[in-house]
C-alpha cells in the first residue's frame, strides 16, 4: 500500500500533465466536430475586435489590387445589365420579368483573418447574425469560391477556407456532365486543389475550367472554381485524378461576397425527406 | 509584483507579436513547412523559481490564447503542456554552475549560449513534433511532421534567440 502511494506520488507530475492533456483533447474533438464551440473561436468577443482593429490598419496596403477588382467586377456587371442588350425586332424579344425570381442573394464582407500555412485553414469576415449570416451559407468574391461559413457570432463569422482538409464539395467542368468531389489534400500547396471521383473517359485536359455543380445549395450552380493543370489516372480504379489551380488567390482574399441561398432550406427539407424514406 | 507584472507584460506582448507579425510574414512554397512560433520563448525564459504545476498551467493558458487566436481548436495548448512537462527534466540535465533556483529568467545570458541553443532546439523540438502530431493525427505522416519539425525548429530557435540578444540587456556582474 506504502508502495502504491509512493508510486503515485512519484507519477503526479505526470498526471497533472495527462489530466490537462485530455482536458485539451476534449476542446478540440467537441471544436472539430462542427458544434459552436463559440470559446475557441476568433468570431468571439476580444480577438475579433483585435481582428477588426488590425484589418482597419492594414486595408490600405490592399487598396489598389482590390480597386482593380472591383472595377472588373463593375465593367462585367454593366456589360450583363439589361440596357446593354439592343432590340433586335420589336415583336421578337419581350423579357417577362414574373418568369424570374431571386434565389441567391449576395451580401458584401471583409476578410479580417486569414491563414494558409495549416491543414485545416480559417478565415474570419466581419458579418454575423446581425446581418442574417448563418452556418452554411456560401462565400465567394469576384474571381471564385472561398469557402463556407462555419460559425457565426454577432458581428464576426469564421470560414471554413477551400484550403482545409475537410472541405469538399460537388463540382463538374464547364463543358461536361461528370461530377467530382473537390478537396484539398494535405499533399497539396496553397492556391492548388483536387479533384477526385471523375471517371477517365471523361476527357478532361489542362487549361479547362472547373466551376461549381451547385447541388448542395451552397454556391449558385456555375461559380468559378479553378482551372486545369493536370489529370492523373488514379492506380486500381476507372477513376483520374484532376489537380486544379484555384481562381481565387487565397494569399490575398480581402473583399468577398456571402452567399445567401434563398431555397437553401426548401432543398434541406426535401433532401431530409429522401434520405428518411 | 515586479515579476508578476513582467511576465504579464510578456505574456501579452508575445501573443500580440505572435498573431499580427509573426504569421502574417509569409515565406511563399515554404509556408506549408515552416511555422514560426515565436511565442513559445515565454515559456522558455519563464522564471525557474516557479512551481512546474504552475508553469504548466501558464503553458495551457498560452496555448489557448494562442488557439482563440489562430483558430487552431487547443493544439497549441497541447503542444505548450507537452512542452511543460519536458521542460524540467531537461533543465535538471543542463544544469550549470549557478543554481537555476535564483534565475529569474532564463535568457542566454544566464547561460552560456551552445547550451541555451541546444535547451531551445531541444524544447521547440519537443513541442513542434507535438503540435504537428496532434495536427496530422496519423503516424503515416511521420517523414513529413519530421521535415516540418526540424525546419520550424531550427527557424524559430533563430529568431527567439537573435531576438533575446536584442531585446534583453546583459546584466551587470
Amino acid at each position: 500500500m506504502k508502495n502504491l502511494f509512493l508510486f503515485f506520488n512519484k507519477i503526479r507530475f505526470l498526471s497533472f500533465f495527462i489530466v490537462l492533456q485530455l482536458f485539451v483533447f476534449f476542446l478540440i474533438q467537441r471544436n472539430s466536430s462542427y458544434q459552436q464551440a463559440q470559446i475557441l473561436n476568433s468570431s468571439a468577443g476580444v480577438s475579433g475586435w483585435l481582428f477588426q482593429k488590425k484589418n482597419s490598419i492594414l486595408q490600405y496596403f490592399n487598396l489598389k489590387k482590390e480597386n482593380e477588382l472591383l472595377a472588373n467586377q463593375n465593367a462585367q456587371l454593366k456589360q450583363e445589365a439589361f440596357f446593354n442588350y439592343s432590340i433586335v425586332s420589336g415583336n421578337l424579344i419581350e423579357i417577362n420579368n414574373d418568369l424570374y425570381t431571386k434565389q441567391y442573394l449576395f451580401q458584401p464582407a471583409v476578410v479580417i483573418q486569414n491563414s494558409t500555412n495549416r491543414n485545416k485553414n480559417i478565415l474570419t469576415v466581419d458579418i454575423g447574425t446581425t446581418k442574417q449570416t448563418k452556418p452554411e451559407m456560401g462565400v465567394v468574391n469576384s474571381r471564385g469560391i472561398v469557402g463556407f461559413v462555419r460559425d457565426v457570432s454577432d458581428h464576426f463569422s469564421t470560414v471554413m477556407s477551400l484550403m482545409n482538409t475537410d472541405f469538399k464539395i460537388p463540382v463538374k467542368p464547364l463543358n461536361d456532365s461528370c461530377i467530382g468531389t473537390l478537396q484539398w489534400l494535405p499533399a497539396d500547396k496553397v492556391n492548388e486543389m483536387t479533384v477526385k471521383g471523375i471517371p477517365s473517359y471523361f476527357k478532361i485536359s489542362k487549361g479547362d475550367t472547373i466551376i461549381t455543380q451547385g447541388g448542395s445549395g451552397i454556391f449558385p450552380q456555375g461559380e468559378m472554381v479553378g482551372v486545369v493543370t493536370q489529370t492523373i489516372p488514379e492506380a486500381g480504379s476507372n477513376n483520374q485524378v484532376v489537380k486544379i489551380k484555384t481562381a481565387v488567390d487565397f494569399y490575398a482574399v480581402h473583399h468577398v461576397f456571402v452567399v445567401n441561398n434563398i431555397y437553401k432550406a426548401e432543398l434541406d427539407s426535401v433532401l431530409q425527406a429522401v434520405g428518411q424514406e | 509584483m515586479n515579476l508578476i507584472g513582467a511576465n504579464i507584460f510578456r505574456f501579452v506582448g508575445l501573443i500580440l507579436l505572435q498573431v499580427f507579425v509573426v504569421n502574417q510574414i509569409d515565406l511563399g512554397f515554404l509556408n506549408s513547412y515552416i511555422s514560426l512560433a515565436v511565442y513559445v520563448s515565454f515559456l522558455l525564459t519563464f522564471s525557474t523559481k516557479i512551481s512546474k504545476y504552475v508553469t504548466m498551467l501558464v503553458a495551457l493558458l498560452l496555448g489557448l490564447s494562442i488557439d482563440m487566436f489562430l483558430n487552431t481548436e487547443g493544439i497549441h495548448a497541447s503542444a505548450c503542456l507537452f512542452l511543460a512537462l519536458v521542460r524540467p527534466y531537461l533543465l535538471r540535465r543542463i544544469q550549470t554552475a549557478n543554481p537555476l533556483e535564483n534565475v529569474q529568467e532564463l535568457t542566454v545570458y544566464t547561460e552560456d549560449i551552445q547550451k541555451y541553443a541546444l535547451y531551445s532546439v531541444l524544447l521547440l523540438g519537443a513541442f513542434f513534433f507535438w503540435l504537428f502530431l496532434i495536427e496530422e493525427f496519423s503516424f503515416l505522416a511521420l517523414p513529413l511532421i519530421l521535415v516540418k519539425t526540424v525546419l520550424s525548429t531550427i527557424f524559430t530557435a533563430l529568431l527567439i534567440i537573435i531576438g533575446q540578444y536584442l531585446l534583453y540587456r546583459k546584466p551587470k556582474n
